[in-house]
Formats: C-alpha cells, structure tokens, sequence
C-alpha cells in the first residue's frame, strides 16, 4: 500500500459542496466564492496594502482553485488547501513585481542591550483592555506596520495572527518546518511591537 | 542601569526572550514554562516584553475584516461563471480578463 492510501481522510464543511462541484455541478462554483471571497480579500489586502492587488489575488486565487479543484484529495482541510493556493499565487505575484527586496529581522535588534535604560513600567497602551484601545487609527497603524514586514515573515504574521491559523497549519500551508514558522512569527510579533511602541510613544 | 540589571543574568534573559512567543501561545512544554515563569517573576524587563507582545498578538487577532466592496464581488461573480463556460475548452494561464 503506498503513503498516500494511508493518508486519512479529512471531512469538513466543504467536502459536500467540493465533491458536486467535481461530480459535474460546477454552477455550485460561485457557492465556494461567497464563502472564501471575504477572507481571501483580506488575506490580499494584509499581503499585498493594496486594493487593486488584493482583487487580482482573490481573482488569480479562484482562477486556480477552479483549475486545480479536481486535484484536491481531502488530505487536508479545504480552507488549508485554498490558503496554500492564495499564498503560492501572492508569492509568484510579488516575485514579478516592484516591491521592495527582502530582508531579514535580526533578534539582536529586538533584545534589550544590557546597558540600555529600560522601562521598569508596563507602558498603559499594553495594561488597557483591546476593546478601548483598538480603534480606527490603531487598526490602520496595525495595517501598514503588517504591510512593512518583510513578505517570508509577513506571510507567518499574516496566517498566524489574523487568519487564525495552528502553527502545523501554518507550516503546512507555507511547506515550512513548524520551528521555522515559530522562529518567523517571534521575530515579526517583535518587529510588530516595536512599530507599535513607536505609534504609543510618538 | 538598575541595581537591578547590575546583577541580572543577561546570558540566561537572551535564552528566554526567544521563547516569548512560545510562551504566550501555549506552546511550550511544562518545563520551559515554568523556567520562564520563574524567570519572569525575577525580571521586569523580561517581563514587560513579554506583556507588551502579548497585548500585540491581541491586537492582531482583533483587526476585523473589511467588507468585499459590492462592485468587485459582482465582478467576482460574473468571472466566475464565466470560467464554467470555458470549463471544456482549455483554461488561460492567467485570467482573461482582469478586472
């Protein structure tokens, strides 16, 4: 028996509207649409801080689920599958395009040195309850320091922290070993709190 | 410096500062936990980190949505039923049309 006959089978909300769809009922296409559309827009808008190319990533993204949606084996849930599609279409987009060369976060920048002069407070910004402070300007604030991460570490960030994914899922959808995806997401929740102190601070 | 800092272990302060995350996602076994509780417990500064990026990792989960605007979920729609019209001929490598 080879791996893939032992692979268990995973079962979720879509398999009856993806197993029709397979079948022949592709009119039920749109139905998959109006579940993901929302999530996978805002996927595009935290990836991409752009409109336009958070609709050409919801449009790319469908355009190769539709393609490739026979090739589906329920190996893992659909919503996980669909995410890996959208995450393999923004990073061949962004590859063409004229966004920024990438680079690392470095821990160092984040440890406090030891003779550095150090708060011995908790600043009031990280004591007060999230429905106080969250508003407009914070979101936005929150938006583009997401959209300034380097795209290996914003694409974690991203999956982890706004998307709600495990970190096995994460690593699953990203081909990545779960350590790394760990070590990504530490290093951009740094880089995050850092813009974060500087927005309080400021 | 602290007369605090002055004493503090700084070596043993990098070691736990990279398992914040770990941490703050209950990800780390009993023993490291209870490592870095005690080391918190010892260590405003540690301590204060680990609370100012907990409270960012809040933030994050609590950014909403934006709402698909209507005209580019209508387009959404007719694109895609465009593709099951095609859905027996070959399929363009890109999207025929963008929107």
């Amino acid at each position: 028996m080879t791996a893939s006959h032992n692979r268990k089978r995973i079962n979720d909300q879509d398999t009856e509207l993806i197993e029709a769809i397979n079948a022949g009922r592709s009119d039920r296409f749109p139905e998959l649409l109006k579940r993901y559309e929302q999530k996978l827009y805002n996927f595009g808008l935290r990836m991409c801080g752009d409109v336009r190319d958070a609709e050409d990533l919801v449009q790319d993204t469908f355009l190769n689920v539709f393609k490739y949606l026979k090739d589906f084996r329920f190996e893992t849930k659909f919503k996980n599958w669909l995410y890996r599609v959208a995450t393999s279409t923004c990073i061949k987009k962004r590859r063409k395009s004229k966004f920024a060369p990438e680079h690392e976060i470095s821990l160092d920048d984040y440890i406090p040195a030891e003779s550095e002069h150090v708060a011995q407070h908790v600043p009031d910004w990280a004591r007060m309850p999230l429905d106080q402070l969250l508003n407009e300007e914070l979101a936005a604030q929150l938006r583009e320091a997401i959209v300034s991460l380097p795209e290996k570490y914003r694409l974690v960030a991203v999956l982890r922290d706004l998307e709600g994914f495990s970190t096995a899922e994460t690593a699953q959808i990203l081909n990545l070993q779960p350590s790394n995806v760990k070590v990504r997401l530490h290093r951009a929740r740094l880089f995050l709190r850092d813009k974060l102190k500087g927005y309080f601070e400021s | 410096m602290s007369d605090q800092d002055k004493d503090h272990d700084h070596g043993h302060c990098l070691e736990m500062f990279k398992k914040l995350s770990e941490y703050i996602d209950g990800e780390l076994d009993q023993l490291n936990c209870e490592e870095l509780e005690n080391h918190l417990s010892d260590c405003p500064t540690c301590k204060i980190c680990m609370i100012t990026l907990k409270q960012t990792v809040n933030l994050c989960k609590e950014v909403k949505d934006n709402p698909v605007p209507e005209s580019f979920s209508d387009k959404m729609t007719t694109f895609v039923e465009g593709l099951q019209k095609v859905k027996d001929g070959p399929l363009p490598a890109k999207p025929v049309k963008k929107l």
